[in-house]
């Protein structure tokens, strides 16, 4: 017996790249709404040289004026255009804004209003006003804390920095910086921390990745995404249905489904031993069922986020598929996060870049020429 | 008995794990490619640098100045294929001061459809027309790129 075991292990143990993964989806809430659309196409009318957007907060409205957020990519200014005049907001210069050589690299910003800009940096959270003056700042990131013996604070990627005006704590992202990543330690630490700008303290909050992250490995499919709206932290991940809620006015967290039903598989797990795969793993990620992160439009009260349905290693052709051969649903949901419906995207977006104004959601548009500053706006009519 | 069965599945077994140099398929893959973009200066030796301009994860600047430090005496014929529509000038004017080089512009990436997508910039060596060697070139393996080519 020991031997059939042994040969079964020796047969098992190199056939399989790929490994499928368990779940712990929830069941998806059907909403009572439906959902009408049109679409309109738009272009982004900035000048050229402005085109690096701030990942996470395109769009803000500051004091009633729609604000969308730029990065001029040549000389690092952060401009604000009236989104619907195209008229400059406001301007703060490169020059103004702290020293990167000193503090680090930005990776986050959030405009309360004009006179309350927050930068986080590597080592520095500031608070700022238009004209570049420091009202307040707070050393991050400094071996002297106690939190960073375990934990980094920063934004990744797309859990930007968050003010709560209502209790005065700001909200960022939190990840081991001493665990590799291909390792369980790093999916079970603490994902946000909440810090008390009166006090100065920082409190881990208690959202770690998923299960599903925790128990497998999905090599570059492990982002962080987290919205927030006027009481709810909203954290998901790409190959998790499951949406993840913080209530921060009553502490409460819940876990809600959110699977599409244009997701037939799950997605394929990585080995750990494939960490250094850096092949395997950019195809892994180019194929696999995605799902991005979830969005708040605060003009209409509802949630929407993209999926992205997997995809064969090969075309019919023989040749491989690739990230861009990726299709999108728009997938929306009501205030209680019950699904009300899935739209098919039927041309090629890069769906990381969405925002809404009042207009509706904007989605970036892409074209065989690759021309920049193309966007969808999706009139969405919930009933 | 039971020993012969398994050895041979022992060398079976062995033969489909080891792969690691096998690299037919991607040298069927690269023939391909090379036919699609009517590429005709295919040399039986070279050494062919996949450029990645458009990924973030890869340092351009890195990449270049390591491969003119270490592959700027070398014979071998080099192909340098940008793979993407960004940095183009300065890859092409860094590259095209090799020795021996030939750069090839692939601004629709149509390389990745040929299973050589990357995240960093990749070298792939070809000998007899086989490929035999396939690495990423970023810090982590620089010294193992300098002690295979270093001269």
């Amino acid at each position: 017996m020991k031997f059939h075991i042994f040969i079964f292990i020796v047969l098992c143990s190199c056939s399989t790249q790929y490994n499928k993964s368990s779940s712990n989806e929830l069941a998806t809430q059907k909403s009572k709404y439906t959902v009408e659309y049109t679409t309109e196409n738009h272009i982004m009318a900035w000048r050229d040289s402005v085109v690096e957007t701030i990942k996470g907060r395109d769009f803000e409205v500051i004091d009633d004026i729609p604000v969308y957020l730029t990065r001029n990519k040549r000389n690092g200014d952060i401009i604000g255009y009236n989104f619907q005049t195209t008229e400059k907001v406001f301007k703060v210069k490169r020059s103004n804004l702290p020293n990167e050589a000193e503090y680090g690299q930005f990776n986050s910003i959030y405009i309360h209003n004009f006179d309350s800009i927050f930068i986080v940096q590597d080592y520095m959270i500031k608070l700022i006003d238009t004209s570049g003056i420091i009202k307040q700042q707070l050393v991050i990131n400094n071996e002297a804390d106690k939190l960073y013996k375990t934990h980094a604070i920063g934004n990744l990627n797309y859990a930007p920095i968050f003010f709560d005006a209502k209790n005065n704590k700001l909200y960022i992202e939190s990840y081991c910086w001493k665990c590799k990543r291909h390792k369980p330690s790093y999916y079970k630490s603490k994902i946000e921390v909440a810090i008390d700008l009166a006090s100065g303290k920082t409190e881990l909050l208690p959202q770690t990745y998923p299960i599903l992250y925790q128990e497998n490995y999905y090599g570059y499919a492990n982002h962080t995404y987290r919205e927030a709206n006027d009481s709810l932290n909203v954290y998901s991940f790409p190959v998790d249905p499951n949406i993840y809620l913080y209530n921060r006015l009553s502490g409460n967290y819940k876990t809600v489904g959110g699977k599409s039903k244009y997701q037939k598989q799950l997605a394929n797990t990585l080995s750990r031993k494939q960490k250094d795969d850096e092949k395997t793993k950019i195809e892994h990620f180019s194929i696999i069922p995605f799902y991005y992160k979830v969005h708040y439009n605060p003009f209409q009260n509802y949630y929407y986020r993209f999926f992205s349905p997997g995809l064969s290693q090969k075309n019919e052709e023989g040749l491989f598929n690739k990230n861009s051969d990726r299709e999108h649903i728009l997938m929306i949901f009501d205030e209680q996060f019950k699904l009300i419906d899935e739209i098919k995207l039927e041309e090629k977006y890069q769906v990381f870049f969405t925002f809404c104004t009042p207009e509706g959601l904007y989605v970036n548009r892409v074209n065989e020429k690759k021309e920049k500053g193309l966007y969808t706006i999706f009139k969405i009519n919930i009933q | 008995m039971r020993i012969f069965i398994l050895s041979i599945i022992l060398s079976v077994s062995t033969t489909i794990c080891d792969n690691k140099n096998d690299y037919q398929e991607q040298t069927d893959y690269l023939n391909k490619y090379f036919q699609k973009i009517q590429y005709s200066k295919v040399a039986d030796n070279q050494l062919i640098f996949v450029m990645q301009p458009n990924s973030c994860g890869a340092c351009s600047k890195e990449s270049v100045a390591f491969i003119q430090q270490v592959f700027d005496g070398h014979d071998t014929p080099q192909t340098f294929i940008i793979n993407g529509n960004e940095k183009i000038d300065f890859l092409q004017a860094q590259l095209q001061q090799l020795p021996n080089s030939t750069i090839i512009v692939d601004s629709t990436q149509q390389i990745d459809r040929y299973g050589f997508l990357h995240v960093d910039d990749a070298l792939i060596e070809v000998k007899d027309g086989e490929i035999t060697f396939m690495e990423s070139i970023k810090d982590e393996t620089f010294s193992k790129l300098k002690r295979r080519y270093k001269r």
